[in-house]
């Protein structure tokens, strides 16, 4: 008998939830008939008992794969962020520096730069997981350039 | 013997099983397959598949383990902090079990 017709026994949302766990938890011997009786009567726990039932279908994706799904660990989110308000303030208080130091247009540069330039930094922790280095830094690399060129021609004279 | 609200005894069938989880997983964060491999070398007690996740799921529920990230198709889990803390009362009352039980023995 294969192995994932036995998980067909369970509801749909068990299945959904710890399937493939149970599926990788059976190793590849094969299953001798204790194996077979013990999965059955999980298959009836899982049905009968309400509390499997409600803690399968409260949850179809849990908290820890919703990022992990998109490849994006809960690191890389907080590095992302910490990079996107760190940048945003120090590009803020640059501006505003620049700006009082008689350097108006250096301070507008670092206005027009306020979000995208820190966004642009951020990208690589949630936005481009996976990639090389190489790719992340030529694609930074590029944007920020482009940026920072298509901000100062159009503030500097 | 006082039983606190949140003992393991309240899962029936499932309160070996999930004893035999908790101890496994006070070692580290371990996956299914390892749970039962571990279980079986410390008790000698193969846990089926079915008893695995029906205890798993219960333990979850009350938050006692976490699950962690895939990692090539297995989900480890992990004891919470409320986990340690439900095991540990589990381990004392096992302890204070066992010794009265081997004074009753001397003195038969």
């Amino acid at each position: 008998m294969r192995r994932e017709w036995l998980l067909l026994l369970y509801p749909r949302a068990w299945r959904a939830r710890y399937g493939d766990e149970l599926l990788a938890a059976l190793g590849r011997d094969r299953l001798p008939v204790s194996q077979v009786i013990d999965i059955v009567r999980g298959a009836i726990d899982a049905w009968w008992s309400p509390e499997v039932r409600r803690a399968t279908a409260a949850r179809p994706l849990l908290a820890c794969d919703r990022g992990h799904a998109a490849g994006i660990t809960p690191r890389d989110g907080l590095i992302g962020a910490a990079v996107m308000v760190g940048g945003s303030f120090m590009l803020a208080i640059l501006s505003v520096t620049a700006t009082r130091a008689g350097w108006p247009a250096l301070g507008r540069v670092g206005t027009d730069l306020g979000f995208l330039g820190p966004f642009t930094l951020s990208m690589p922790f949630w936005l481009m997981p996976g990639t090389s280095r190489r790719a992340q830094t030529t694609i930074v690399g590029i944007t920020l350039a482009l940026l920072i060129a298509s901000s100062v021609i159009s503030n500097v004279r | 013997m006082k039983q606190q609200r949140d003992s393991l005894a309240e899962l029936g069938r499932f309160s070996e099983p999930a004893l035999y989880i908790m101890i496994s997983l006070a070692e580290g964060p371990k996956h299914g397959y390892a749970m039962t491999q571990d279980i079986e070398t410390v008790t000698g007690q193969k846990l089926g598949p079915g008893t695995l996740y029906g205890a798993i799921a219960r333990l979850e529920t009350r938050r006692w383990i976490e699950p962690l990230p895939v990692d090539e198709r297995r989900r480890p889990y992990r004891l919470t902090t409320a986990g340690h803390r439900v095991l540990r009362h589990r381990l004392d009352s096992l302890q204070t079990l066992a010794r009265v039980g081997r004074a009753r023995l001397a003195e038969g």
